[in-house]
């Protein structure tokens, strides 16, 4: 299905043009991304209407509670897109169309996180992706840390994903989250991606939960190594 | 501590002198390239001014610009005056000010005395400026035999003059010397005063606001293209009418005035682009609004008279931005010379087209690199526009090239091959496929994998990889392979189609998936091997990869299950051509002589036209009429040889075209002697015995 693509050049005009399946566009192609188009536009006019009415947009940029402001976005957003039954590649293209018809919730074109990876990291993607999860798992984490999940690539299988909703909720005791998390995530790539090369979808959840809890095992110390190894760095050279 | 270190001594300074007037005359000689008449580019520069300043973007009300000639013998001077716009605005900015920040786009007397500040884009759906770096007031000063201006201005607001007091009229002068173009000015009544002396009591101060160019003692050429000669319209009328009948139809005001007798400039429309045609053997063609990827086609006009010739000036496709014309597309290369005489016609583009045409327009406004990317689309557009029309209309067929039998087609390949391999030796042409083995022969073998997976992929025309809508591989599978001596293993298999940029998987999941044991020493022969179509719904444009990745599932020599053993890939391009590898998609030997008598191309040996696979590849054609290949040499390989030789200009001249300098130095580009040097010294390389004797291999 053709797109209407927004994109904004450095003097600040807007230029505009069409994906489109073949070499030359047909005027019907054009008419039906002109009437995709509108239909984005009502349905970011409306769902910016509803979340200010619930107070979401409020959260914009508070680090923490922005999460829900996503979450409520990424709800919408789904249900919207789900009936334009479009390909996944047609679905990275709507960021454009939906982020220039967004007002409050508008990145700045040129922006890494509209358009970086052409849209298959797009802080709109990301929005989309939360919403496949039940709320009170999402807010397990922050913005920030979705966001490190959804960039890292064994996140895709989502067993991981379950995994770390689950390890969060039973053994997080509280203190310096960011830091614990991030010790979660690195032994995590290290263990899939950067020693061995894992494929996950023929690990069974057996060997996927003994793999990942070796790798929670191995995080103190993975964290702890590292977090000694910047800390010796600072410590200036004693003068003899 | 403190250290000093030595340095130079500040007293020691001195500018760097240019010769202005010689940059000038280079900046003329550009002109002259594209138009021999002065006056033309006067016209052109001078109205472009004024229509830039209107203070009515969209409609143009009140707009009106007078070109006159005052040929008394007192103070000979031609005066391009405008109303309806701003006058010379803002500041006048000191030399320090220019150094810490641009003009901006109201510091029009700032703009006006200096060069090469660009202009900022002008305000939203208003229609970019025309002019961008005010080269053209050079143009002003090139009619006047003193190479000298003055102009006058009245504001709107009155600013601050330099007695300290409010005034709204100021005159400024240029002159140009040898290395330096001084501007000087003066205000209010003095500037009155100024005025009545320097044109010694001819001319009086501008009455209104807007801005007035006093060109003193106008060249001899000049002065003639406005007289009229037996009654015919002047030159100097003809050239507004041809450059500015889009603005004109649409209301806006341009008088020529020859020592008082006005005239305003007639609308050219009605007789070049009717309406309608005036015969039944005329056929006039319009389409609007056509959907480019980029922007829209306006208005595309095409009108063929076979029962007359159409003045030269209006031949082929008059390409528009903001209302002026910028050239004409020939039909030529689209046509043939047969039809030229008899169509003309022209094309509007919508803001964001204009944007792109404005990046391939020459600095002069005369010209459209029509080999720049920006204009890729535009002129594929085009030319299928005026085919289309020609094919309905006038009953045209796209002709059929000579007729080549398969032994010389593969010649050509092969000449067209190795002519790329040496060129892309010197670093000129784009990647993708190489046949070199060069590199390959120099790396050491890689061991066979202990257990290894290979990919059989079935393109559906074998030799190209490129699939379009609705057409299928025939055949996929892949087949693995166990090395090892003695251990059967147990894999996992999964066939994936992924897009290339991003690794998604289409489908949502792999085309197929299966798990097998591999006996040691052994393979499992074909697995799979099924047909996949590309479907429309899944697949946009572009590259994408078909991959087969091999897994453990049971643990094996310190691995676990899970951990990948092999990957295998093959790329394939949807709906658009991979790129090929070199500067060179073709060699087509061509009759020239199909050329009309008046086209340059005709005698030469060979040129170049952008390819249809890529962007950045070329197609030469050569003229089998010419001597030289007529009087080639009837060996086998004398052919290939010589077209290896015109490959080899025709690369020089696109590398310095594209400005990629791989075989000619950016610097040695600048410099005319040079820069043909450099180039017989690349010519003369590259016809080596080393390079030829390549050709006695094919």
């Amino acid at each position: 299905m053709p797109i209407k693509i927004y994109s904004k050049k450095k003097d600040g005009t807007i230029t505009v043009h069409y994906t489109s399946k073949g070499s030359v566009i047909t005027p019907k192609e054009t008419a039906k991304a002109d009437e995709i188009d509108k239909k984005i536009k009502k349905a970011m006019r409306e769902i910016e209407d509803r979340a200010k009415k619930k107070g979401l947009l409020d959260l914009l940029g508070k680090k923490g509670k922005v999460i829900q402001l996503y979450y409520f976005v990424g709800l919408e957003l789904k249900k919207f897109i789900d009936s334009l039954n479009l390909s996944e590649d047609e679905i990275l293209q709507l960021w454009s169309p939906i982020n220039h018809h967004a007002e409050k919730l508008s990145l700045d074109q040129g922006t890494s996180r509209l358009i970086r990876d052409k849209g298959y990291r797009s802080t709109w993607r990301y929005c989309y992706l939360l919403a496949q999860r039940q709320e009170k798992d999402v807010l397990e984490y922050d913005w920030t840390q979705w966001v490190d999940i959804f960039d890292s690539k064994i996140c895709e299988d989502k067993r991981v994903v379950d995994w770390l909703i689950r390890i969060k909720r039973d053994r997080f005791k509280g203190g310096g989250m960011q830091d614990w998390f991030r010790d979660v995530m690195r032994s995590v790539r290290k263990e899939f991606t950067v020693g061995r090369k894992m494929v996950t979808h023929w690990m069974t959840d057996e060997d996927m939960e003994k793999l990942l809890e070796s790798c929670y095992d191995k995080k103190d110390a993975c964290g702890k190594k590292i977090r000694t190894r910047n800390k010796s760095k600072k410590q200036p050279k004693p003068s003899k | 501590m403190e250290i000093n270190l030595t340095d130079f001594n500040p007293a020691h300074d001195q500018e760097m002198v240019i010769n202005l007037k010689q940059n000038i005359d280079q900046l003329i000689d550009g002109y002259e390239s594209h138009e021999p008449h002065i006056s033309h580019w006067l016209q052109k520069d001078g109205i472009q001014n004024c229509w830039d300043a209107r203070k009515d973007r969209t409609n143009a009300k009140g707009w009106m610009c007078e070109i006159a000639l005052n040929s008394n013998k007192k103070f000979p001077a031609i005066t391009i005056t405008d109303s309806g716009t701003w006058g010379l605005t803002g500041d006048r900015f000191t030399q320090d000010e220019l150094m810490s920040r641009d003009p901006g786009p109201d510091e029009r007397w700032t703009r006006f005395e200096n060069l090469n500040f660009v202009n900022s884009p002008a305000p939203k759906s208003t229609g970019d400026y025309l002019g961008s770096r005010g080269r053209g007031k050079f143009v002003l000063s090139a009619a006047s035999e003193n190479n000298e201006i003055y102009y006058d201005t009245v504001l709107d607001k009155p600013f601050w003059g330099i007695n300290g007091t409010q005034v709204y009229y100021r005159i400024g002068k240029r002159k140009l010397e040898k290395t330096r173009a001084p501007n000087s000015y003066e205000d209010g009544e003095l500037a009155k005063q100024v005025l009545r002396d320097k044109t010694k009591g001819t001319m009086k101060p501008l009455s209104h606001t807007g801005t007035r160019i006093i060109i003193p003692k106008p060249k001899k050429e000049v002065i003639d293209d406005f007289i009229n000669r037996k009654g015919h319209t002047p030159d100097i009328a003809k050239f507004i009418a041809e450059t500015w009948w889009e603005i004109i139809d649409s209301g806006a005001k341009i008088i020529l005035n020859k020592d008082g007798i006005k005239q305003q400039i007639p609308r050219l429309s009605p007789h070049i682009y009717p309406d309608k045609p005036f015969s039944t053997e005329q056929k006039i063609f319009t389409q609007s609004n056509i959907q480019c990827k980029t922007g829209k086609i306006l208005k595309f006009y095409i009108n063929f008279d076979p029962s007359k010739e159409i003045p030269v000036r209006y031949r082929g496709i008059a390409i528009q931005r903001g209302g002026m014309n910028i050239c004409r597309k020939s039909i030529v290369g689209i046509l043939g010379s047969q039809y030229e005489p008899h169509i003309t016609g022209y094309v509007k583009f919508d803001d964001s087209l204009e944007g792109e045409l404005k990046k391939a327009e020459g600095v002069e406004h005369y010209s459209i690199n029509w080999r720049h990317k920006s204009v890729d689309e535009i002129d594929s557009v085009l030319n299928k526009l005026v085919k289309d029309f020609a094919k309905n209309d006038l009953g045209w067929t796209e002709p059929t090239l000579p007729r080549v039998t398969p032994a010389q087609r593969r010649q050509t390949e092969n000449t067209v091959r190795t002519a790329n391999e040496i060129l892309k030796s010197a670093g000129f042409g784009i990647g993708g496929k190489t046949s070199s083995t060069k590199t390959k022969k120099h790396r050491p073998p890689i061991p066979p994998k202990d257990i290894s997976v290979t990919l059989n992929a079935e393109f559906p025309k074998p030799g190209s990889e490129r699939i379009n809508f609705g057409e299928s591989f025939p055949k996929i599978g892949a087949m693995i392979e166990n090395n090892l001596k003695s251990s059967d293993v147990k894999v996992g298999l999964r066939i994936m189609v992924l897009s290339y940029e991003r690794d998604t998987v289409i489908y949502g999941k792999p085309i197929h998936v299966e798990e097998i044991l591999v006996k040691r020493k052994s393979h499992t022969g074909d697995l799979y091997m099924k047909p996949l179509k590309i479907e429309n719904r899944l697949f946009t444009p572009g590259r994408y990869k078909i991959v087969a990745d091999i897994a453990l599932l049971e643990s094996y020599g310190g691995k676990l299950p899970g951990e990948k053993l092999d990957e295998a890939s093959i790329s394939f391009w949807v709906e658009t051509d991979p790129p090929e590898g070199g500067l060179f998609e073709d060699f087509i030997a061509t009759e020239f002589s199909r050329f009309p008598v008046s086209d340059p191309k005709r005698d030469l040996r060979s040129y170049v036209e952008e390819g249809k696979r890529h962007k950045d590849t070329y197609i030469m054609y050569y003229n089998t009429d010419h001597y030289d290949f007529l009087h080639m040499g009837s060996g086998k390989k004398d052919k290939s040889k010589y077209e290896y030789r015109l490959c080899l200009a025709e690369a020089c001249l696109i590398d310095i075209d594209v400005e990629s300098y791989n075989l000619i130095k950016k610097e040695d580009a600048k410099d005319p002697y040079q820069c043909a040097v450099k180039m017989k010294s690349v010519i003369d390389k590259m016809t080596g015995k080393e390079f030829m004797e390549k050709f006695d291999a094919n």
